[in-house]
């Protein structure tokens, strides 16, 4: 047996003890989560003085003026309204793609199925910096940058290749021949399938997917400052907050107050969505 | 899903011209046929609209109006062109300038570096060395030395900048020294940092993570070193960087280190910007590398025993007191852009007189246009503004090539620390300087 | 091994076993017919536009000294051997084959620690969120407060002079030879929260009565561990390592940029960083170009061979 402490406790018969054990471990890791976390808010809430103090030292300030500074400065409020609307056309782009992708690759077991569901799949392996500046060209000539829906399109596109591949992981579990072959024995098509069954069955898979293109187009840069350019109108959070950072100064404690500002909004996506995701990796075979 | 029919003929004609554009084919794509840009008086009294984009408002508190200032003057004279400057972030306007590059659309006027940066970016800007007015091309300084390599200047440098060292007096007084004295002469500095050392204050606020330092180091004294032929040589490109002159550089640097004028170890994991500057800022070190006055105007009001001094001449300097100075930045016209008459009007209107004089009074821009009346009104300005206007002042700062400054920043630290040779820091350096010579 | 039956297993001992359905070419009732191509085709489309298309015209532009808006004079292979000349590309993919090396730690830790927070831990949801937590900060401002953690004079450093480990307090970030198990610490930091979940959630899937039944045999944690969770949730396994193997690749960008800036020197770069500095700050498109095209083979060949490999043991495991 390894030397894991969890061991000789584990044999005796005492559920307290094994109780508080785990619990101790889950605990001891959750620190280092928990730190760099309370760093982040006492960088974004310290005076500046006390700040260029001790940099990484304990806070001996509180204060909501860079947070209320950021807001302004980089007009968060507007930011996160376009953010949120991105998002929303990514996730839908995505969701619904990968939705009738995952289910394709699970009813049609041809030969060139396979292949070609690797060949989509790997398309998640190709670096965002060589297919993004030709997208963007096209997008340039025509007119569409500084347009927060393309933006959407393509976030959700980036995510595409992972959303398919995981929807039909989870089918491929999750959905028996059985039940396809009841969904179409009066002759209903296959899109009465997908719609009656298909769809149904797949949604702890496609609300993991959208939890996860929500929250990696929401953090994402690349797309918004090559897309959207100089329409500061449309600036999602990652690209307003970059505004912060001048040639002259970083700004460590404005970038700290607008990323507390991003974190938030993910947070409430994820929490609500933390259910569905157990149950779109899980296969949902129990359900 | 319904495509609009003409929602789909835009989307195809977008791609075809996507196409045209990356295939090279459009030769730059719609704008002007001719290469080149020559002044002229007239410019269209046909409405057009500039996009411009720089990320010099920002650097400033009150720039965004300044700037809105200087944009009503130029409409006085030419109510015709509308100007939208739209202040970019920082930290990705130079990417969005090359996706527009590539694009060849995006804005008419961009804010841009001379020298080697203007260089890695000449397929997009017009050279403006035969679009200058009369009155700009005699009153303008620092125009020589952002020539780049091929002869094109494809800029107008604008505002003024200088090295030098802001000094936290109080903190000399506390280690015993006079700030004046040691700052005298080269070994007086080497002594000051020793003594700094000695009584555990850090003497030059110091970070080599981002390898800035270096670089700056790396500005201030080869500037020092090089008389104006050599300047001249090293524009065009014709002075290797394993020349024995950036071998003195190199060794005086270490040398400073040596006498502890960077502190120890804990710089190696701090940035130059901003922990250095926070450190200086907290009242923490005695010296800290400044190169603008509104940094200096900012830390006065926490330190106020602050003034500048020069770093002095290392012995082998060929001046007296120069300081590394020049051109803050510079601005140019893209090659796609529609309207190039009203857009290179724009330009010479910033590098002129009127626009520097509104930045100079509203937000303290040191201008480098010999026609503005500077009034010196705060003791910072009163120190600091002297030694950028010597005429001494040079630098050679614009024709470090993006990749040899690319080998000095990521072995900044390597080098200081010992752990990588002079011999090898050069010969990693020179490879980069000559990929591009 | 009865624990690994699924659904699939099932339906392929059916096929091999000769069912007597015959095989056309679209699997009759399950098929749908050609109209089904249609719910496949957005993502043909949207991945052939997007990124396939792009992708080639990059190889294309691969082959020439490509300077858009002016000259792009072809140069055949210069790009590629320029590249492959340079010292610094091969250090580079050193470094990823480096970084490779955390991949047992980036699958193997957040798998036992689902596996335990799966029973007799209360508030097991709460600590999943906590552990998610990196994955919804945004990783140059998470480099940056990392960056001030881990300084010389930073509270690790100081924590670690606390406890009388002086000789460890160093300047973790600026020493090549702490720098990189440093990132890969990091990046075991930041994907353990996700990694977490996936398991978490494939193994709620797994019917308890295996569990149990183990147990009755008295195997033991490792053993219930070792012979009952991972081969149950085999799938999610390999769908892991193969996100963290392209995230090696392709998502450590940011991280690295904020973090050390591929320094010390370039013992911590990483291939799209050094792609980013060649398109983006240099203007050298055509080796950049190149650059991604071999970043592209590369990512496929060690995912060909992770794959090739995984196929193997999993035979072994079937025969043994």
């Amino acid at each position: 047996m390894s030397g894991v402490a969890v061991s000789p406790a584990r044999r005796q018969n005492s559920t307290g003890r094994r109780l508080t054990l785990r619990t101790v471990i889950a605990v001891l890791i959750a620190v280092p989560f928990i730190v760099p976390f309370l760093f982040l808010i006492a960088t974004a809430t310290r005076e500046h003085g006390d700040y260029l103090d001790s940099p990484g030292g304990w806070p001996r300030s509180f204060t909501l003026d860079h947070i209320v500074d950021a807001w302004q400065q980089a007009d968060l409020g507007r930011a996160l309204v376009n953010t949120l609307l991105m998002c929303l056309v990514a996730c839908l782009v995505c969701a619904s793609t990968s939705l009738a992708g995952g289910y394709f690759f699970r009813i049609n077991q041809a030969r060139w199925t396979g292949p070609a569901r690797m060949l989509l799949g790997a398309g998640y392996a190709i670096p965002m910096v060589a297919w993004l500046i030709p997208v963007f060209v096209i997008v340039a000539q025509a007119g569409w940058t500084g347009n927060i829906y393309v933006a959407g399109v393509v976030n959700g596109v980036s995510s595409l290749p992972f959303g398919f591949f995981f929807v039909h992981t989870f089918l491929k579990q999750s959905l028996t021949d059985e039940v396809i072959e009841a969904a179409t024995l009066d002759g209903a098509g296959v899109f009465r399938a997908f719609w009656n069954i298909g769809i149904p069955m797949a949604l702890p898979a496609i609300s993991a997917v959208l939890a996860l293109t929500f929250v990696w187009s929401f953090g994402d840069l690349l797309v918004a400052a090559t897309l959207l350019q100089s329409n500061t109108d449309a600036y999602t959070l990652p690209l307003a907050a970059t505004t912060l950072t001048t040639r002259e100064d970083v700004n460590l404690q404005g970038q700290a107050a607008a990323a507390l500002v991003s974190l938030l909004p993910t947070l409430v996506v994820f929490a609500v969505a933390q259910k569905a995701l157990k149950q779109g990796f899980g296969g949902g075979s129990e359900k | 899903m319904q495509i609009r029919r003409s929602r789909l003929l835009a989307g195809l004609a977008a791609v075809a011209a996507a196409t045209l554009v990356l295939t090279g084919c459009a030769g730059g794509g719609s704008g002007t046929k001719s290469d080149t840009l020559t002044y002229t008086d007239n410019v269209p009294k046909d409405k057009v609209t500039l996009q411009v984009w720089s990320f010099l408002p920002g650097n400033y508190e009150g720039g965004a109006e300044a700037y809105d200032k200087v944009i009503a003057a130029f409409n006085e004279k030419y109510p015709q062109v509308t100007i939208k400057l739209t202040d970019m972030p920082y930290s990705t306007y130079w990417d969005q300038l090359r996706n527009s590059g590539v694009s060849r659309s995006g804005p008419d006027v961009v804010t841009m570096y001379g020298g080697a940066q203007a260089y890695s970016y000449r397929n997009s800007l017009f050279p403006m060395q035969n679009a200058m007015s009369p009155e700009v091309k005699k009153d303008l300084r620092y125009i020589d030395e952002n020539y780049s390599k091929d002869g094109n200047l494809y800029m107008l440098p604008v505002g003024a900048y200088g090295y030098a060292f802001l000094v936290n007096q109080s903190l000399f007084e506390k280690a015993g020294l006079d700030a004046q004295k040691s700052l005298a002469t080269w070994d007086g500095m080497l002594q000051a940092c020793t003594t700094f050392k000695e009584k555990g204050i850090p003497a030059i606020a110091s970070g080599w993570q981002d390898g800035i330092q270096l670089e700056t180091l790396l500005y201030m004294i080869s500037s020092q070193l090089m008389d104006t032929e050599t300047l001249a040589k090293w524009t065009k490109g014709e002075l290797p960087f394993n020349d024995p002159l950036f071998h003195t550089v190199i060794d005086r640097v270490l040398e400073m280190n040596k006498a502890g004028c960077f502190g120890g170890e804990e710089a190696l994991g701090k940035a130059m910007y901003n922990d250095a500057f926070d450190q200086f800022d907290a009242g923490k070190a005695a010296l800290s590398l400044g190169g603008g006055l509104d940094r200096a105007e900012n830390d006065f009001k926490s330190i106020p025993s602050l003034t500048v001094i020069p770093m002095p001449q290392a012995p082998e300097s060929k001046h007296e007191n120069l300081i590394d100075a020049g051109a803050d930045a510079g601005w140019a016209v893209t090659k796609w852009t529609k309207s190039p008459e009203a857009a290179n009007a724009f330009v010479n209107f910033l590098a002129g007189p009127e626009a520097q004089q509104i930045l100079w009074d509203t937000v303290h821009v040191v201008p480098n246009n010999n026609g503005v009346d500077v009034q010196l009104t705060t003791p910072m300005q009163k120190v600091y503004i002297p030694l950028i206007m010597n005429p001494e002042n040079h630098t050679g700062f614009s024709s470090f090539s993006l990749e040899l400054l690319a080998v000095v920043e990521r072995n900044a630290g390597p080098l200081i620390s010992g752990k990588m040779s002079v011999d090898q820091f050069f010969e990693q350096a020179n490879r980069a300087y000559e990929k591009n010579n | 091994m009865t624990a690994t039956t699924t659904a699939t297993d099932r339906r392929g001992r059916g096929d091999r076993s000769g069912e007597r359905r015959p095989r056309p070419r679209f699997r009759g009732g399950l098929g749908g017919g050609p109209a089904a191509m249609l719910l496949i085709l957005p993502v043909i489309v949207l991945e052939v536009l997007v990124l396939f298309i792009p992708l080639l015209y990059i190889a294309y532009r691969s082959f020439f000294d490509w300077q858009p808006g002016g000259e792009s004079t072809p140069n055949g292979v210069d790009n590629y051997i320029d590249l492959f000349t340079q010292s610094e590309f091969w250090q580079v993919v050193g470094n990823q084959f480096f970084y490779l090396l955390g991949l047992p730690v980036w699958v193997i830790a957040p798998l036992i620690v689902s596996f335990m927070l799966r029973e007799k831990v209360a508030g097991s949801g709460f600590f999943r969120s906590v552990y998610f937590l990196p994955a919804v900060m945004s990783p140059a401002v998470v480099a940056l407060l990392f960056r001030a953690l881990l300084s010389a004079d930073g509270p690790i450093n100081s924590m670690l002079r606390g406890v009388g480990l002086d000789f460890l307090a160093k300047s973790w970030l600026s020493d090549e030879t702490t720098v990189k198990p440093v990132i890969i610490i990091l990046v075991l930091w930041a994907g353990f929260g996700t990694g977490v979940l996936i398991f978490s959630s494939a193994l709620s899937a797994v019917p308890k009565h295996l569990f149990e039944a183990a147990r009755l045999d008295g195997v033991g944690f490792w053993g219930e561990f070792w012979h009952i969770a991972v081969p149950s949730i085999r799938n999610a396994v390999v769908l892991w390592m193969i996100f963290q193997v392209i995230s090696i690749f392709l998502f450590m960008f940011s991280w690295v940029y904020v973090l050390t800036r591929g320094g010390p020197g370039l013992s911590s770069a990483t291939m799209d960083f050094l792609i980013y500095q060649q398109f983006m700050k240099f203007g050298f498109y055509g080796t950049a170009a190149a650059q991604s095209v071999v970043l592209v083979l590369l990512i496929i060949t060690v995912a060909g061979i992770g794959g090739l490999v995984t196929r193997l043991l999993n035979g072994k495991k079937a025969a043994a």
